[in-house]
């Protein structure tokens, strides 16, 4: 599974989350999710729940700070899941 | 009663219309809205099925956090509201109440929740954060709140499927106590959403069976052999009789007379001498005597039992009631349960001024023993001078109400 993969497939479940949003624009960089589609902490949640569901892993509480933007947040996924 | 209290405005949507105007049309032209619905694990089941559109008061990302009774309750709310004409800035938000009748609450949350984790072997780390939110007991009227920025009290009346009477009368009654000056209340149902509702109801024996969607609700006749589960929604518009002349409202009746009362015999089957005095209490409160209503919505849900004792403990107030006509909403819409009692209300309600009543359809065979003399079968009748309307609600756990409702002149 290349970056791009996963990166595909975290835009799919923050759109899924945030339906009214245009997520299209979200790039690899670290600029934070807040800023670009209005994130809230409620739709935080539904992310990280929905990442662990699909790749079925565990993302702790203590982790939550490498998913704030989607560069740091492929950088954790890449590492997890290569370590699956 | 202290205060007069007048009904002003209604939202509703039900399986057969998604305003009153559609649903008084449809009721009028003998329209089901029963029809095949698929269930998750039970496949085609009958079923009431409401169509009105979940975004246009809602995001979809509300609707996502949300449930489907909280969105049947949103949209119910702002059409009440719109069809009130009240402008909601000019309102102390605090002195308005949500007051919403419920059956259950909860049931088609946790059965999705659970399932949703079923993939992952049931490990509970995968339990939705959203979860509690959703299946707490005020939530459907806790969401209305949180979208109409309401800070009024707001709470569910579980109460059965004699829920949907018990939040008019609820509303009412914190009018006259002078705690709001608006009462948004009624009922809402989602049940359909949950394969445990009707796999109970089977089990019981007592869910509807017919080829034909349409005809699978038939209270009072002969065939009739269960309950059409439903989903639906009704609420109304309650203002104190001042309040609403003051703003010029128009006002579709006065609230007159209700009762609430139980049973304390059974779970399940209902009784008849408490039914009886259910209304006997309503009338009395209205200061009437019972031959002045002219139209007798009844609860009757489709069951041998359930319709035939209603029709008993009508027959013992009534008599023949050569004056009183009968009518039934379920026949059309199947059992909307917590939304029943108002949205068969709303039904009746535009009767006190185009004059007619609806049928009852599938009437092919009255039965007998359920002791009715004069329902409405076969197309509307046409009457003069329809002043007051009673509506029977009864639900599980042997709850009683009734309402009735006075054409304002």
């Amino acid at each position: 599974m290349t970056r791009e993969d996963i990166m595909k497939s975290v835009i799919t479940i923050i759109q899924e989350v945030m339906p009214e949003k245009d997520c299209s624009s979200i790039q690899d960089t670290d600029v934070p999710f807040v800023n670009i589609v209005d994130m809230d902490s409620m739709d935080f949640l539904d992310v990280i729940m929905a990442l662990q569901k699909k790749y079925l892993i565990e993302i702790p509480d203590a982790d939550f700070g490498n998913m704030r933007n989607m560069k740091s947040t492929l950088d954790y996924l890449e590492t997890k899941l290569a370590s699956k | 009663m202290n205060s007069r209290i007048v009904i002003t405005g209604i939202g509703l949507t039900a399986p057969n219309g998604n305003n009153l105007a559609d649903f008084r049309k449809s009721l009028l032209e003998g329209k089901s809205g029963v029809t095949l619905f698929k269930e998750k694990l039970m496949g085609d089941v009958l079923a009431g099925v409401c169509n009105y559109d979940e975004n246009k008061y809602q995001t979809k990302k509300e609707r996502r956090r949300g449930t489907r009774a909280a969105s049947i309750g949103i949209y119910c709310a702002h059409e009440a509201i719109k069809d009130s004409n009240i402008i909601l800035a000019e309102y102390d938000k605090a002195k308005i109440g949500i007051y919403v009748g419920i059956t259950e609450h909860g049931t088609v949350e946790a059965e999705e929740e659970i399932l949703s984790i079923k993939d992952y072997k049931y490990n509970v780390k995968y339990v939705s954060h959203l979860f509690n939110p959703k299946v707490i007991a005020n939530n459907p009227a806790g969401e209305i709140a949180l979208n109409l920025g309401i800070t009024g009290p707001h709470y569910t009346l579980g109460a059965a499927c004699a829920a949907g009477n018990i939040g008019i009368i609820h509303g009412a009654q914190m009018l006259m106590l002078g705690d709001v000056d608006i009462a948004i209340c009624g009922g809402v149902s989602e049940s359909i959403r949950t394969f445990l509702c009707f796999a109970s109801f089977k089990n019981e024996g007592a869910l509807a069976n017919h080829c034909e969607p349409a005809k699978a609700c038939r209270p009072f006749d002969l065939e009739r052999n269960g309950i059409v589960v439903s989903e639906g929604g009704c609420l109304y518009i309650l203002e104190r009789l001042d309040d609403a002349l003051a703003r010029k409202a128009t006002i579709y009746g006065e609230l007159v007379g209700y009762g609430i009362n139980t049973d304390a015999t059974d779970y399940v089957a209902p009784d008849r001498t408490r039914q009886e005095q259910c209304m006997s209490k309503a009338i009395y409160r209205a200061g009437i005597q019972p031959h002045e209503i002219i139209i007798i919505n009844t609860h009757a849900t489709s069951t041998p039992l359930g319709d035939e004792t209603e029709g008993k403990a009508i027959y013992n107030i009534f008599g023949k009631h050569d004056n009183v006509y009968i009518t039934n909403t379920k026949s059309y819409i199947g059992h909307t349960m917590g939304a029943a009692g108002a949205l068969e209300l709303a039904g009746e309600l535009p009767s006190f001024n185009d004059g007619f009543v609806h049928h009852t359809l599938n009437l092919d065979n009255l039965d007998t023993k359920c002791l009715i003399t004069n329902i409405v079968r076969n197309e509307p009748l046409k009457l003069d001078n329809i002043k007051y309307i009673m509506n029977n609600s009864f639900g599980m756990l042997g709850i009683n109400s009734t309402v009735i409702i006075k054409r304002y002149e």
